[in-house]
């Protein structure tokens, strides 16, 4: 397989000409420096990523990288921006941030433990089903907090060890994080830049995810076996079910006017989003426009407290991008995209879209996936030309390897850096090569997993669009 | 942020985690039926010939001495008792007599003469240990009175709240219903409780009357959580008001058999001033006073 895109990118480097070979090294150390720097995190990653982001500003401006008319104002970088997943990862935020103040997510989470009946192979199960719906339909991170917060309060009362159950759910957070079109930023930036709808992008992925569930769920089951057996013994059975009756599931609901109002906009906030291209007032709009959307529809709900809900705001994330898409426009500019494109090709163009894959998921278990995915998104789809030229199967490579990868690793995903963090905070280190040897082999399988499903999905889609 | 949202999230669910509270039934072994010479007496024997067998309980007949006893015995040896008898010259002797601990649940008929009727009620309730049942209405169906409970509590910070009683007595299937009422006399106990000395504002009060139904829907949720597997239904309603017409208007809409008022721990009968009005308003249907 050939990467189709890569000539169309190559044809539309209207500046390529201008850049000498030594100035695309130059860039490229800039690049390599600036990702090893996220992957240590000794500096908080929005500063670092805004300071590269300058650099490479001055660097091409110096080397007259940009049109002179355009001179190095505002409107310059100002359009490498890709606002579209701004303005999605804006508006999600603040909805989700809202929904969950509202104690829907908390409620329903305490239902399931009760369903459970604590029992420990039930408990593991229903949590960790419950983290991947909820991180397919919030995010990652704020699904892995509330699942993993009652994780260790349930446990206690069990007296169960968390661990196997925090790490499950921290890998399941990145299966459920395939689901939908904003359930994770790699699906964000990936979706826009081949301009997959959120309807689209559930059908494709729906099935492996549900598979890749079970799987998860048989591995937990014979990697952790003792601490999850279900309980024997009608007295263990009475017992566990009269520890978690005595939660209530109510006692999380602040409010229950606005724990009602806000289920309804919940559910019609994904039905706008999935039928977003048959809604008429929609229709028109961007994917970032629902979310925004939603997120004064939210703030329209809980009225009373827009000042503190706009505060829960991920503004660093906002500048992070920010930085991002501006090193990466640079980059572009500069034949960065275009070396590493080659090379890609090079590297995995015998093996197609299961070897890009591969790549994508080894190199997102040792740094950030945002970076990579948006690398990429842009290396293949430079332009809606370019991004509709590709095989489908390739962005759906990049998706999975983005996502699945953080498994790998502790600190391959944030939903696992979230689950460390919890253990760590009540005296429950996770050495990194013990993760390793755990979330490797949940990875191990997802990916084999994934690769029979990105050939099938090969096999249907060929000639389609993604 | 993330370790703020850990630790507000894990705040939020231990706080739906309730303390179940542990309530044993109460295995009742002295039945002590008080007989006056009041019309509903044979009230008193009916139902005391109900708990005998419920609760395998030894009987004792109390009567005025001034009375002959032997027509008593005759009444009760109808109603299938045979009961041991002990006469009594004064109420403070009848006090003494039925005072000898736990496990143990005083009957009398209300009285007919309005002034005896408090003294009366008011001797026994403060006097002994045991809980009394007072009964208002003639009986038919002993079982009935324990279909349908309605255990009233008060907001009182100092109240130790006794739930056995109640969860002993209900009859299976049948329900318990808790109605908490706050009212705003329960500030001043709070104050007295916490030994505060400063004056609360209107908004601080309303803020206090709050935060003590909050405590008291979570304590009462823990009451509902420790009756699960039992054989009844037990539920909870928290109003705020005044105690009296809030129970009363609970009495007219609800088809209860019996209220339960006031606490009653380890041996010591404690009544607040409103069980005490609460004890005297309601007719219809008989009273526990713990």
């Amino acid at each position: 397989m050939t990467f189709a895109a890569l000539n169309i990118l190559a044809s539309v480097q209207e500046y390529a000409g201008q850049v000498a070979a030594y100035q695309t090294w130059f860039f490229a150390v800039i690049l390599a420096v600036t990702l090893i720097a996220l992957a240590t995190e000794k500096i908080h990653k929005t500063i670092l990523v805004l300071l590269s982001a300058l650099f490479c500003l001055f660097l091409a401006d110096f080397w007259g990288l940009f049109p002179r008319q355009e001179g190095h104002h505002l409107p310059v970088y100002i359009q490498m921006i890709e606002w579209e997943v701004i303005g999605i990862v804006i508006g999600a935020t603040v909805f989700v941030e809202i929904a969950a103040r509202s104690g829907v997510f908390t409620w329903i989470s305490v239902k399931m433990l009760k369903a459970s009946g604590g029992d420990p192979f039930k408990l593991l199960i229903f949590l960790s089903v419950l983290t991947a719906v909820f991180s397919a339909f919030l995010d990652n991170i704020m699904a892995m907090i509330i699942i993993g917060s009652l994780t260790v309060v349930a446990c206690r009362r069990l007296e169960l060890d968390p661990k196997p159950f925090l790490i499950t759910e921290g890998i399941m957070t990145n299966v459920g994080g395939l689901l939908t079109l904003i359930s994770s930023i790699p699906n964000i930036i990936v979706g826009k830049a081949a301009d997959i709808s959120y309807l689209k992008f559930l059908i494709v992925s729906g099935p492996y995810t549900v598979v890749a569930l079970a799987v998860t769920m048989f591995i937990a089951r014979r990697l952790f076996g003792k601490t999850v057996r279900p309980l024997a013994g009608e007295e263990a059975r009475t017992h566990n079910r009269a520890l978690v009756m005595a939660f209530d599931e109510w006692e999380t609901v602040n409010d229950r006017r606005f724990f009602y109002t806000s289920i309804v906009a919940i559910i019609l906030v994904i039905l706008g989003f999935a039928f977003k291209a048959q809604i008429p007032i929609l229709r028109d709009f961007g994917i970032e426009v629902v979310a925004m959307m939603a997120a004064v529809f939210m703030m329209l709900l809980h009225a009373k407290d827009v000042e503190h809900d706009l505060d829960d705001v991920e503004w660093s994330l906002v500048f992070f991008f920010v930085g991002l898409f501006v090193i990466i426009g640079v980059m572009e500019r500069g034949g960065v995209l275009l070396k590493i494109g080659t090379s890609l090709e090079r590297l995995t163009g015998s093996t197609g879209a299961v070897g890009l894959m591969w790549f994508t998921a080894l190199f997102s278990s040792v740094t950030d996936n945002i970076p990579l995915a948006a690398m990429l998104a842009k290396i293949f789809g430079p332009t809606p030309e370019a991004a509709a030229a590709l095989p489908p199967t390739q962005w759906w490579a990049v998706v999975f390897g983005a996502n699945l990868g953080g498994n790998i690793t502790p600190i391959g995903s944030a939903s696992t850096v979230v689950a460390c963090t919890i253990l760590k905070k009540h005296g429950m280190k996770v050495p990194f090569m013990q993760f390793v040897k755990i979330g490797g082999v949940f990875a191990l399988a997802q990916l084999i997993l994934a690769s029979g499903y990105l050939l099938i999905l090969q096999a249907i889609l060929s000639g389609g669009a993604g | 942020m993330k370790e703020r949202s850990i630790d507000e999230f894990e705040s939020i669910f231990e706080r739906a985690s309730i303390p179940v509270l542990d309530i044993e039934e109460v295995a009742i072994n002295r039945i002590s039926a008080v007989l006056k010479g009041e019309p509903l007496d044979d009230s008193v024997l009916v139902l005391a010939a109900y708990l005998k067998k419920r609760f395998e309980a030894q009987v004792d007949l109390h009567y005025p001495a001034i009375c002959d006893g032997e027509p008593v015995l005759k009444a009760a040896r109808k109603r299938g008792l045979d009961p041991q008898t002990q006469p009594f010259v004064s109420t403070a002797e009848l006090v003494g007599q039925v005072s000898i601990g736990r496990a143990q649940l005083v009957l009398m008929a209300e009285p007919v003469e309005e002034e005896a009727r408090f003294i009366d009620i008011d001797a026994m309730v403060q006097g002994t240990a045991p809980p009394v049942l007072i009964i208002r209405q003639p009986i038919d169906k002993p079982i009935d009175i324990f279909a349908r409970i309605l255990h009233s509590l008060t907001g009182n910070f100092q109240q130790t709240q006794n739930f056995s009683y109640s969860f002993t007595l209900v009859k299976d299937r049948g329900t318990l219903e808790l109605l908490h009422t706050v009212d705003e006399s329960d500030v001043e106990d709070v104050k007295k409780a916490l030994r505060m000395s400063l004056e609360v504002d209107a908004y601080e009060a309303k803020e206090l009357l709050e935060s003590l139904a909050r405590h008291a829907e979570r304590y009462l949720k823990g009451v509902v959580a420790a009756s699960h597997k039992r054989p009844f239904n037990v539920s909870y309603a928290l109003a705020m008001g005044e105690v009296v017409p809030t129970v009363q208007a609970a009495l007219a809409g609800g088809k209860y058999t019996l209220l339960v008022v006031g606490s009653h721990e380890e041996g010591h009968s404690r009544v607040s001033t409103s069980d005490y009005r609460l004890m005297h308003t309601v007719r219809e249907i008989p009273v526990l006073a713990l």
